[in-house]
């Protein structure tokens, strides 16, 4: 017993120290605000009440959009996630459509890279073309700073907030884009997509959401690494 | 006990670190993939669609046909969109009939036909990416020649290959993961047996695609 009574406080502590760098763990934040980049940027709001659809396995809290959508109940796709979105230009017309399948990622470990989405887009710009983008999201700091405190610690919300939650899988922590049809055949580029969440509610999850979408082709200057 | 207590602190870092390390935190189930090799080289995989059972949504502007019905109901388009769209989303199966994925198709008019570009998403295996032909208003051409009127329910076959009279509809373009330079074609055919009265299809899609990593 006097062995293992301090034996085991020690466990305790070395677990809790762990804990505690995990949570402050500076590799696994957020890749910060995106600023001066000469992009061309896509706005849409919340998939869950904005957007056209979405769907899960009907697991989680997130409602589903509209209610009458199927679900992703089978066991090979109830990790994934459908968003149906409209993307607007920046006169906050609708210039084309975004179809998005989201799924937890293998690749999820919490010292170095966080809980990662791999994240497959197709997008149709209308009268434009289409193109796929390929990014790996990290949701560790949303978890951390929003879902997690408001959702099962029941404390109030702390916004506004502010997420940039790509990271990678293209240097810089950025998406890649790859052209498909029309205008954008044979392109390549990068992207970034950034959140400002103004409205968080402890039954429906995210309201007021205003996304971006920052396109950057090769064939223009700089770069979308945060800055 | 002192010596006790910083045995279990250390203890406790390295198991707790190896955990956050090596701990599988996602573990998705996949689906055996269920692939063919071509006579000429290549491999061969094909994945169905079942209409009705696997359409979980799709919504276009009204000129792109009896698809473009928003489905569910509520999943619409803005109306101020400019051009002609059609986006549909499906459940994918194997060629045996097991659900592995999600498949997007986007579909726009461009000059004479129109243009196709499909991502289907398998868990664990990647996103495998086609870029075709399409043709908008063609499953209604050939419905209407079969004999279907707007508004009544209908029955009958259907059958028709996207990209025309040509041996394939379009190319596979890569994708991700296992899927990653991948390159070759697939041919995408419908199969309609039936519409009801509120303009929902019966049938199914296949697509068949032969492909291979460049040498």
């Amino acid at each position: 017993m006097r062995v293992l009574g301090p034996l085991l406080l020690g466990l305790v502590a070395g677990f809790a120290l762990v804990a505690l760098g995990i949570y402050f763990n500076p590799y696994t934040a957020d890749s910060g605000a995106i600023a001066g980049v000469n992009a061309r940027v896509l706005s849409y709001g919340s998939p869950l009440s904005e957007g056209i659809a979405f769907t899960h396995s009907g697991r989680t809290r997130l409602p589903l959009h509209p209610q009458s959508i199927p679900e992703l109940w089978e066991e090979t796709i109830s990790d994934s996630m459908l968003s149906v979105i409209v993307l607007h230009d920046q006169d906050d017309a609708p210039v084309g459509v975004a179809s998005r399948v989201s799924q937890f990622s293998e690749s999820s470990e919490m010292l170095t890279r966080g809980i990662i989405v791999d994240d497959d887009w197709l997008v149709t710009i209308a009268g434009e073309g289409s193109f796929y983008v390929s990014a790996d999201s990290n949701l560790w700091p949303f978890l951390k700073e929003t879902l997690i405190p408001v959702w099962y610690l029941d404390r109030p919300w702390e916004g506004p907030k502010n997420y940039r939650p790509t990271a990678g899988p293209a240097e810089g922590g950025s998406a890649i884009v790859t052209g498909a049809t029309g205008n954008f055949i044979a392109r390549q580029g990068t992207a970034v997509e950034s959140y400002q969440i103004s409205e968080f509610d402890k039954e429906r999850g995210p309201g007021d959401v205003d996304a971006r979408f920052f396109l950057q082709w090769s064939d223009t200057t700089t770069s979308l690494a945060a800055e | 006990m002192k010596s006790s207590f910083l045995a279990g602190v250390f203890l406790g870092l390295f198991a707790a670190t190896g955990a956050a390390w090596f701990y599988p935190w996602v573990d998705q189930a996949r689906a055996t993939s269920l692939t063919t090799v071509a006579h000429n080289g290549g491999r061969v995989e094909d994945f169905v669609v079942r209409f009705p059972v696997d359409r979980i949504a799709t919504t276009g502007t009204p000129e792109m046909g009896l698809r473009a019905r928003p489905y569910p109901e509520g999943a619409d388009l803005p109306s101020e969109m400019a051009s002609s769209l059609l986006v549909e989303h499906f459940k994918l199966r194997d060629i045996e009939g097991n659900v592995i994925g999600i498949a997007a198709r986007h579909s726009f008019p461009a000059e004479d036909t129109g243009e196709t570009a499909w991502s289907l998403t398998i868990p664990r295996r990647g996103t495998m990416r086609l870029i075709g032909a399409s043709d908008p208003g063609g499953l209604d051409r050939e419905l209407a020649a079969a004999g279907r009127i707007d508004g009544r329910a209908w029955s009958g076959e259907v059958a028709m290959m996207l990209g025309g009279d040509e041996s394939v509809s379009g190319r596979v373009a890569g994708g991700s993961d296992e899927f990653d330079g991948l390159g070759g074609s697939y041919t995408e055919r419908w199969a309609i047996t039936g519409v009801s009265e509120a303009g929902d299809l019966r049938g199914t899609i296949n697509l068949r695609t032969t492909s291979e990593f460049p040498r």
